[in-house]
């Protein structure tokens, strides 16, 4: 199975290789112990030539999960994509649990993918569907469908048609430095450009609705804090106190953004009424307090602060004001973002082997280390709670990864040309 | 312990805000007047070692003596003033190492006091597993939910279900009742005591002439003992043995209660209790633990 | 009035550059005797007078921009506060604004970076006004890690990294 990885891994290079260059790619460099065994078999198209290979698309975001092995596709002894050509015996002969085929036509005006996949000891038809889009909207079919054969096959939603943001800093021959805001989908393809300054860039967050982000710019060489419409790219400055103007977060109900200041002397957390651009302060110490994050409901966030003496994750309660200490190991905690369920939390922890993304239970304190690599950071939860992506270092190179919540399956997303930082995967 | 860490905490802070109305906008007027000697005053931070608030307070004072000496007028201001802030940072950087010690200390006790609860239930689970090989070698003659140390459910559960198969043919509302007392007692099988604590005290006053208020006393006794909360696991034993006499429950409520008395610092109450126990339950599986903690903890 | 205060601040200070290097030698003994373990106090320790005197004059003649610190630290240490106390000597007999850019290594989050940043520029900014520096001259910005200007991740580079420049 190892050389099948291996080819598929070779394959999904070789396939982002040819997009642009700013797109990421993607090398799986842990599986989980025994995944699940598919043949995505290649879907035949009808009409106009189809720009991207649907299968292989499937299979990439079937791969990246780490829950499934894909079949080489010269290991197939036939490529059916109506029910009736499927011989089981053939499949099982190959070790495939499942099968998926499928067939697309391609016309001037709308693309139509009929699919089926097949539990191959039943022989039974799990889903048989049709998707419909525009015209060359073959990846994103692709990640709808990965998204239906993900859900169907672990019962937990699929993200792959969602998108993420990150930072990529480039420093050019005489050391002038360029920074961008990129939006790409999840697997790092079509990625493009929402903001190019010369000077840094940071933070970037998704409202709850995944319509609107928010980022620290240095563009007018302070930190200032904007608001921006994806659609129409339309923006607004939220922010420009003097002093710090970091870490926006949008409130889960998508009308506070809490964020943070130092313009009373010392970095606080504040909530701004977006309607009315009113804000409240909500901590109030005189140590560094950072890095707001809401639990899903809307009614505390967690923050880091320095005020016992070392960077520790703290929750703050909106309705009674009480700040409690959440993290007591290692000596440092934080950028802390919780899972979607609310009852646990990922974290930058620094121990004696340096910076790693850790997973914390809320109420039991329980504590889980993530990652092996040693300068980690700006950990990003799948809207679905199953993986996140995170920022570390490789090869010298700032890259982006991915890590199941488990710890058990990781990947890697190396940019060909730049420094990318600072992912932060999108809602549903 | 959270009383006295406030409190130092307090007087941490209490010398901060001095500090801070010496910030460096204010502080120039003072410098201009005061005189001081240039060498003893660009205090290094370095030289508050992190266990030393006292060291610094302690330092603050030699320090004043020194303003009063006569010396040369010139070096005089912003040295004191580099002073003062350079102790206001060491100061700030002082209370926030305090108060993470504090933090993780608070922690530290919270951790161990849960550990408390669990190493009370390990044990007691063990020594039900022994009573309980005990009384199967010698079958008692009358078999309540679990034995009276237990709280667990490998043990507990079976009898108690026994139990209430056993239990007369109710009345409507003592259905109810018994429906009710099942469901708190499932809540102290599950460990859930504080929710199991208000679930018995809601039920004694919802169902006062149910069958079950006895046991429902002598459960929330022993939670009560279990939180800590002598005086009313006092109560609750004293109301179940007064109300009750006649109960099985009430030799072992009257082990504990003698426990309770002890730990209030009533000796002499203890005493009386855990002999009563001997004098008047003395085939009772309590009247052996309550010889054991006469003789190891009373005389 | 004015004008006597600032003259006597500078000859204060020229003074204070001296007793600086006393004082810090004076510091170091009293690490050595306390036994402090932290790692500048070691560093100091092993520094003798005559090299600390050669330091401090150094650092009046050439200008220090550039102040180093600590690990997630803000604290000044003595050779900092000596080249600060040469700047402000400068900076008193002229009236131009001043920027304060604090920078954090790379290790650790980058927003908490930002505020670590921020924190060591204020820590020179009050320094400079004590030192007669109106804090009304002077712009604290932080970058936190995202101006290196040492790329390698080691320790020496870190340690290039955690710094404020005066502009």
């Amino acid at each position: 199975m190892r050389v099948n990885f291996r080819f598929y891994v070779c394959l999904i290079v070789f396939f982002f290789s040819g997009l642009s260059a700013a797109d990421l790619v993607i090398e799986v460099t842990d599986w989980v112990k025994d995944p699940t065994k598919i043949a995505i078999v290649p879907f035949h198209n009808r009409g106009r030539e189809v720009q991207q290979d649907i299968a292989a698309v499937i299979a990439a975001d079937l791969t990246r999960s780490g829950q499934f092995s894909v079949l080489d596709r010269d290991d197939m002894l036939s490529s059916p994509s109506h029910a009736e050509e499927v011989h089981f015996r053939d499949w099982r002969a190959l070790g495939v649990d499942y099968l998926l085929i499928g067939r697309s036509e391609n016309r001037r005006n709308k693309m139509v993918v009929k699919y089926s996949l097949f539990d191959v000891h039943t022989q039974r038809a799990l889903l048989a569907n049709e998707i419909r889009a525009g015209r060359d909207a073959e990846r994103a079919i692709a990640h709808k469908l990965s998204d239906a054969v993900f859900e169907k096959l672990t019962g937990i939603r699929g993200a792959f048609s969602t998108r993420m943001l990150y930072v990529s800093a480039q420093r050019n021959e005489l050391g002038v430095s360029s920074y961008r805001l990129i939006l790409a989908d999840a697997d790092g393809a079509n990625a493009r450009e929402i903001l190019r300054s010369s000077e840094p860039i940071l933070s970037p967050a998704w409202s709850a609705d995944g319509k609107q982000i928010a980022y620290v710019s240095f563009e007018t060489q302070r930190p200032a804090i904007y608001q921006q419409i994806i659609a129409t790219g339309e923006r607004k400055k939220l922010t420009n106190f003097s002093g710090l103007n970091s870490a926006p977060a949008w409130s889960p109900d998508g009308k506070h953004m809490a964020m943070v200041l130092s313009k009373d002397g010392n970095p606080d957390i504040y909530l701004m009424n977006l309607a009315t651009a009113e804000l409240q302060k909500i901590t109030h110490h005189s140590a560094i307090d950072t890095e707001p994050s809401w639990l899903p409901d809307g009614k505390s966030l967690v923050f880091t602060s320095d005020r016992g003496g070392k960077p520790q994750i703290y929750q703050f309660t909106l309705a009674d004001k009480s700040v409690k200490r959440l993290t007591f190991k290692g000596r440092y905690n934080a950028k802390a973002s919780l899972m979607p369920d609310g009852k646990s939390m990922v974290m930058v922890h620094g121990d004696e082997q340096g910076y790693h993304i850790a997973w914390q239970e809320l109420a039991t304190g329980r504590h889980l280390i993530l990652t092996s690599s040693s300068l980690d950071e700006s950990p990003s939860i799948a809207p679905n709670g199953s993986m996140l992506l995170y920022a570390t270092k490789y090869a010298g190179r700032g890259v982006l990864a991915a890590v199941s919540v488990d710890g058990g399956i990781k990947f890697r997303l190396p940019s060909p040309s730049s420094d990318v930082r600072e992912p932060a995967w999108s809602p549903y | 312990m959270r009383n006295s860490t406030t409190e130092s905490t307090g007087r941490l802070a209490n010398v901060l805000i001095m500090l801070l109305l010496l910030t460096p906008d204010s502080v120039f007027a003072l410098g201009q007047v005061e005189v001081v000697e240039a060498e003893s005053t660009i205090v290094p931070a370095e030289r508050y070692p992190s266990d030393g608030y006292f060291d610094v307070v302690s330092d603050r004072k030699s320090r004043a003596q020194i303003f009063d000496s006569n010396a040369p007028a010139a070096v005089a201001s912003a040295a004191t003033n580099t002073d003062i802030l350079l102790q206001l940072q060491s100061l700030q950087a002082e209370l926030r190492q305090l108060r993470g010690l504090v933090e993780e200390q608070r922690h530290a006790i919270e951790m161990l006091d849960r550990k408390r609860i669990d190493d009370y239930l390990d044990l007691d689970h063990r020594l039900s597993v022994v009573h309980q090989s005990q009384v199967e070698a010698k079958p008692a003659p009358d078999k309540e939910e679990g034995l009276n140390f237990s709280f667990v459910p490998m043990v507990a559960t079976q009898p108690a279900v026994s139990a209430f198969d056993q239990a007369e043919p109710p009345l409507s509302v003592e259905a109810e009742a018994k429906q009710a007392y099942r469901q708190s007692y499932q809540l102290v099988k599950d460990r859930e005591f504080e929710r199991a604590q208000t679930s018995l005290t809601d039920f004694i006053q919802r169902y006062p002439s149910s069958s079950y208020i006895p046991n429902a006393y002598f459960w929330l006794g022993e939670l009560q003992y279990l939180a800590m909360e002598l005086p009313l696991s006092r109560d609750s034993f004293i109301s179940l043995i007064e109300q009750y006499p006649q109960h099985k429950k009430v030799a072992d409520a009257k082990f504990k209660l003698g426990k309770v008395y002890h730990q209030l610092g009533q000796s002499a109450k203890a005493r009386s209790t855990l002999e009563s126990v001997l004098s008047d339950h003395a085939q009772s599986t309590a009247a052996n633990p309550a010889r054991e903690y006469l003789n190891s903890n009373l005389r | 009035m004015i004008k006597k205060y600032i003259s006597l601040v500078f000859l204060m200070s020229l003074l204070s550059a001296c007793a600086t290097t006393d004082q810090q030698d004076a510091s170091a003994t009293d690490n050595a005797a306390t036994g402090s373990s932290s790692e500048t106090a070691a560093v100091s320790s092993g520094v003798d007078t005559a090299s600390a005197v050669e330091v401090a004059v150094e650092s009046a003649v050439q200008l220090e921009n550039v102040f180093y610190f600590d690990y997630d630290q803000a604290t000044l240490g003595s050779d900092v506060r000596a080249s600060l106390d040469a700047q402000a000597a400068v900076l008193r007999n002229n009236s131009t604004a001043i920027v304060l850019e604090g920078h954090a290594d790379e290790r650790g989050s980058r927003e908490y970076n930002l505020a670590l940043g921020e924190r060591r520029a204020k820590a020179v900014a009050d320094y400079l006004a004590i030192q007669g520096i109106s804090r009304a001259r002077i712009e604290v910005v932080s970058y936190g890690e995202e101006r290196p200007v040492a790329l390698r991740s080691n320790s020496a580079d870190y340690a290039l990294n955690r710094r404020v420049e005066l502009k």
